[in-house]
């Protein structure tokens, strides 16, 4: 079980992160779809129970799934769309994704309230992990900061040099950020067992 | 009697369902056609702007070009006019695979059907100069291509 959730972190984190250009505007657009999935699918979940729609929950819900992510990228139009026209299909990865579907489709007795935090929590830890590698990634790679800017575009901000082209440009390509998200996934599941044995440590105490 | 109300809650729950399907597709297809306008609107202002800082006072975007091909989600295309020689041109924004990544890259094609590209839209610092330099790859060679074949 144990090696399951981490084969599902490894699986969603490189869906998620691979194929986008790896600037902190796209992470941050990919995260904001995430949250905004993952808040939607526990809200229809909780319905499709209160509809008694036991049958057909799984369609059901991932029908919303591809409409909410469908009105996302209609939102992203309306707003920035340089930004839509990049991402492209990659908007369709976080419904599909092992991550979402995982953390939507377990515990589904659970009261909503209390479904809704420990998801949320979850989705907060992996959302700040894939944050961080599209800022490392923009920062160092690209040389530059990206956020969402005036008038419908990106806002760039170049930090360092463009003439000096060092090592760290390496990360920026996706050769580079295949090898960055090893290291990621690595620091991400070390941290985790070793929260896991200082909690059952408190536990056994 | 038991079998018949089971029935009856059976299609009431797939009335329901039928329902929402049909008013959240009804909902998608308005947004997606009135986001149309933002999409040409949008992406004719990057072009303008990438035009402006890679070739300054040379360029005028007019008006868009329907693409009547499935790469048309992918790309905008607008008449463009040449201030310098006078030629007009099309202008294209279109999504492009690169080893960093998607980017939207930006051409131009002459009257000739002769088609050059431009750089990158909202591509800065030490990528954009490496990207630019290899322009002359079998990328944009294919792009040269495609492009061509989409606006045939």
């Amino acid at each position: 079980m144990k090696q399951n959730k981490s084969f599902m972190y490894i699986a969603s984190f490189l869906a998620l992160t691979i194929p986008a250009p790896g600037r902190f505007v796209f992470g941050l657009t990919i995260i904001l779809e995430l949250f905004l999935l993952e808040i939607m699918g526990i809200l229809i979940n909780s319905l499709v129970t209160k509809l008694k729609f036991e049958e057909i929950r799984t369609y059901f819900v991932m029908f919303f799934m591809i409409a909410i992510t469908i009105l996302f990228r209609q939102i992203l139009i309306f707003t920035y769309t340089e930004i839509a026209l990049t991402l492209g299909f990659i908007l369709y990865l976080p419904p599909v994704s092992v991550f979402l579907t995982h953390t939507i489709f377990s515990d589904l007795e659970e009261p909503l309230a209390n479904k809704m935090k420990s998801n949320l929590l979850s989705t907060l830890v992996f959302s700040f992990f894939i944050l961080v590698f599209f800022l490392f990634r923009d920062i160092s790679g690209y040389g530059t900061f990206t956020f969402f800017g005036e008038n419908h575009r990106i806002f760039e901000k170049i930090i360092f040099n463009p003439e000096k082209v060092g090592i760290f440009a390496f990360f920026a390509t996706i050769p580079g950020a295949l090898v960055l998200t090893g290291l990621t996934i690595y620091i991400f599941l070390f941290l985790r067992n070793k929260y896991r044995i200082i909690s059952s440590r408190g536990e056994t105490k | 009697m038991k079998q018949q109300i089971s029935y009856k809650n059976f299609f009431i729950n797939y009335a329901v369902f039928a329902l929402i399907v049909v008013l959240v597709f009804g909902i998608l297809i308005y947004l997606s056609t009135i986001s149309q306008k933002s999409w040409d609107k949008n992406l004719k202002a990057a072009v303008v702007y990438a035009l402006e800082e890679f070739e300054p006072d040379t360029w005028e975007i007019g008006s868009t070009i329907k693409i009547e091909n499935p790469l048309s989600t992918g790309s905008a295309c607008y008449e463009a006019h040449n201030k310098k020689s006078g030629e007009i041109c099309k202008a294209v924004i279109i999504r492009i695979q690169t080893f960093y990544g998607p980017q939207c890259g930006i051409y131009i094609i002459g009257s000739e059907n002769n088609i050059t590209f431009k750089g990158y839209s909202s591509l800065h610092g030490r990528v954009a100069r490496q990207l630019t330099n290899s322009s002359s790859g079998r990328r944009i060679e294919y792009w040269n291509n495609r492009i061509e074949e989409m606006l045939k």
